[in-house]
């Protein structure tokens, strides 16, 4: 392990690190534009140079480039280094439109940023002569490309080529007429090209869904994970609530991903990217429903929960457990599923309980992230033995035969919308012979229509949870804002639930019933909220799933 | 974060409550200052260096001077070709002390620059006429009116100007319909400065 020195201050690296790593090792930012952890090096940009002095002889090198060594003595601020930087920068600033007014990347901007830090200097290029460029222009479905503004650092093009290895973009031209353009017959329209936005050290490349949405610096930054597909991608929330706008309906501005070597790297797909608009839809559902008596007044969720407890511990008591199924969600956090067991299956008996579907939406499964499973929580329903009904396969599909039969006289659905999960006819056939259903649901649908009590679910980003991943990894998701109008999170519902059934549930708040997973569930044992920690936690049993780069092995489309 | 502060009734005292002393004292302070105003007038008439008396201006048919640094409501500029000079670019939202602009930016598709005002409002009501606004701005598209003082209106939502509002008035004119009934002439800029400069 080389042992060496940076502005002073002695650092031991692993073996093969670059300079820029180890210097973020002592927390010191050597300023770069091409370089980027997670592509191949190409030291194109020139900014990371630092002072390398080896036994006594002094250069300078580039950082990103360059391998820390035993005895290196490295100078990331000095007179020297200022100087260099300066000029690198004027040397992007030459041409630079200066758009920061309108620029989506203002605040968050590497030009800024660098120019604030180490330029400062006043520009000798007159404004007329400045080389225009393409602006304004698509790349793709949901990207925008201002050229005028890129520096060139070709992230983008090594995104495309070497992470979903589709090739779509590319530079063209050289000298001052060098430009990113698209390859020729390509459009940027893979399932992961939102990366390039995250990539781009500076605005060049723009979300159409996020463009000109808010100012950067308005918004506040949530750590939680993506509840898009069974990997569970972790992500920062970008949102923002308490400035008056025009659109009180986009409580999410922005999901970006968040580093995790093991799960999604520094990637995350568009599917999950731009899923967050459920959350604020106009057809959530705000409060709950009833069709029995509500007295006339506004109806509480309370006393919606009271009357599913009746109706249910009134059919338990005159038909006993068998007369009560529970179509499950495996979309439901540990939490909620570890409650719906403690309630259903260990306290009231009721066997009739499943989380896997035919009807359940399948995703596009591919090398890099997706996985074809798009309920996030899954491997933990499983683990938490709401097991699939009458045995192995499609025990789920069983159960909603026998529902639509009308061997329950009360169904409870979580989450799922039946109204177009089945045939209209068996849907009728469904409403017509059960006798009571009640829905927990986060959205308006069919089954909200025509269900007897509705209880309105918090979503993700409304409430902390723990999920398991398919590798079997413990993740948490956070509560950036509350839920919309009158919903709760689920495990409330089931808690307030066996409180008026008598059945002890009585924990506090969230962290609570995951505490007290592990003192019923080996897989969970030890593990508390805490230790679950930013970047998630293995199962108990479950071996870490060793590092492999996420990267396509399908070869590069030759152009 | 609320605090709440409580605040204690005033006792009167029994001399307080026999009502007339009072009346008396209020009377005495009032004449006290007219009587010292009315020494000034005397005393300057006679060439006397005493203080400067106070007037009374004959508001809204006489017009006190307004200092040429004064600045007021807020207009909005526009460019030669017509469109708001105004990107949206929230510098000025983001300066506002007072959190009373609020704009919503978009996309122009008319081969002009990309970004515009959707909406733009601010709410006087909250201003505290800083400025910072104006200053803040990168496109000179904000600036504050340095004619008038007379912001008036029979309702709040009066004070709540939008950018059709703010855009129209690129020139000097009154904030309010009433107030343009009331004086019927549209006083310049230039009156204004050379009356300050006369006072
Ligand atoms: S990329 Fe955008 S924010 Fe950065 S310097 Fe250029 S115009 Fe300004
Ligand atoms: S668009 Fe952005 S990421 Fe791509 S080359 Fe230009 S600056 Fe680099
Ligand atoms: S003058 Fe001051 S308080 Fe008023 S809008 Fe401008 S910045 Fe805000
Ligand atoms: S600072 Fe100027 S350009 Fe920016 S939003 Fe405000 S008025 Fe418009
Ligand atoms: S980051 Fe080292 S040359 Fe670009």
């Amino acid at each position: 392990m080389p042992l060496l020195e940076i502005d002073g201050k002695p650092v031991e690296t692993p073996a093969g690190m670059n300079l820029i790593e180890a210097a973020r090792l002592l927390n010191v930012e050597i300023p770069h534009y091409c370089y980027h952890a997670g592509l191949t090096v190409v030291g194109s940009c020139r900014m990371c140079q630092v002072e390398v002095e080896i036994s006594g002889r002094k250069s300078i090198a580039i950082a990103c480039n360059t391998k820390a060594a035993d005895g290196m003595k490295i100078t990331t601020r000095s007179e020297v280094v200022h100087k260099l930087r300066q000029s690198v920068l004027e040397f992007y600033l030459q041409h630079h439109p200066l758009d920061c007014p309108i620029c989506d990347d203002a605040g968050e901007c590497d030009l800024q940023n660098y120019y604030m830090e180490h330029g400062l200097h006043d520009s000798r290029m007159p404004l007329a002569e400045k080389k225009h460029k393409h602006k304004v222009m698509d790349v793709g479905p949901n990207i925008v490309l201002d050229s005028e503004r890129c520096v060139l650092c070709t992230r983008c093009v090594r995104f495309c080529r070497e992470i979903t290895g589709t090739g779509e973009l590319g530079v063209f031209g050289h000298g001052r007429d060098a430009e990113l353009l698209n390859v020729p017959g390509k459009i940027l329209d893979n399932d992961y090209a939102g990366n390039v936005v995250d990539v781009c050290p500076v605005g060049a490349l723009t979300d159409k869904d996020f463009r000109f949405k808010r100012r950067v610096w308005y918004m506040k930054r949530t750590a939680s994970i993506c509840t898009g597909c069974s990997r569970g991608c972790n992500i920062f929330v970008d949102w923002e609530t308490d400035r008056r706008y025009k659109d009180p309906q986009r409580r999410i501005q922005r999901l970006k991903p968040r580093y995790n070597r093991l799960v999604n790297e520094w990637w995350m797909c568009d599917q999950g990217r731009y899923g967050y608009h459920s959350v604020d839809e106009a057809n959530r559902l705000l409060s709950p429903k009833t069709k029995s008596q509500s007295n006339g007044h506004a109806l509480s969720v309370d006393e919606v929960i009271t009357k599913i407890a009746a109706r249910v511990e009134s059919a338990i008591e005159k038909q006993g457990p068998g007369s009560v199924a529970v179509i499950a969600s495996a979309s439901s956090s540990n939490e909620d599923l570890f409650l719906l067991n403690r309630l259903f299956i260990d306290k009231l008996k009721v066997q009739n309980i499943d989380v896997t579907f035919g009807f359940e939406a399948k995703g596009k499964e591919d090398e890099l992230l997706k996985k074809s499973d798009l309920a996030p929580n899954r491997r933990g329903a499983l683990e938490l033995q709401v097991k699939p009904w009458g045995g192995e396969g499609q025990g789920g599909d069983d159960l909603i035969a026998a529902a639509i039969e009308g061997e329950f006289e009360v169904v409870i659905v979580v989450r799922h919308d039946l109204s177009t999960a089945m045939s209209e006819k068996d849907f009728a056939k469904l409403r017509r012979n059960t006798g009571y259903i009640a829905y927990l649901s986060s959205h308006e649908n069919g089954l909200t229509e025509v269900a007897d009590d509705v209880v309105p679910i918090a979503m993700w980003a409304e409430r902390e949870a723990t999920y398991t991943n398919f590798q079997g990894r413990v993740q948490k998701t956070a509560r950036p804002f509350d839920p919309a109008g009158l919903a709760i999170p689920e495990w409330e519902v089931w808690k307030k639930f066996g409180e008026i059934a008598g059945v002890e549930l009585n924990f506090s708040d969230v962290r609570d019933v995951f505490n007290a997973i592990g003192m019923h569930f080996e897989s969970f044992k030890g593990i508390n909220w805490e230790s679950v920690g930013s970047g998630g936690r293995m199962l108990n049993g479950t071996p870490e799933p060793t590092y492999k780069r996420i990267q396509t092995s399908t070869p590069l489309t030759a152009y | 974060m609320i605090t709440v502060r409580q605040v204690r009734e005033v006792k009167l005292s029994a001399w307080q409550n026999t009502y007339y002393p009072e009346l008396w004292r209020g009377m005495f302070i009032t004449s006290k200052h007219f009587f010292q105003n009315f020494g000034r007038f005397i005393g300057r008439a006679v060439g006397l260096k005493v203080k400067r008396p106070l007037v009374t201006f004959q508001y809204p048919e006489e017009r006190r001077p307004i200092a040429p640094r004064w600045r007021g409501r807020h207009r909005l500029m526009l460019r030669p070709d017509g469109a708001p000079r105004c990107v949206a670019c929230m510098m000025c939202e983001t300066a506002c002390p007072d959190k009373c602009i609020y704009i919503t930016a978009g996309e122009a598709l008319d081969g002009r620059i990309e970004k515009y005002p959707v909406a733009f409002e601010i709410d006087l009501l909250r201003c505290c006429f800083c400025g910072l606004c104006v200053e803040a701005c990168p496109e000179d598209a904000i600036r504050m009116d340095s004619g008038y003082i007379d912001l008036g209106g029979y309702s709040r939502a009066e004070f709540y100007l939008d950018r059709d509002y703010l855009l129209k008035d690129s020139a000097l004119t009154t904030h309010s319909q009433f107030r343009g009934e009331l004086d019927g002439v549209v006083v310049t800029r230039v009156d204004l400065l050379a009356q300050a400069k006369h006072h």
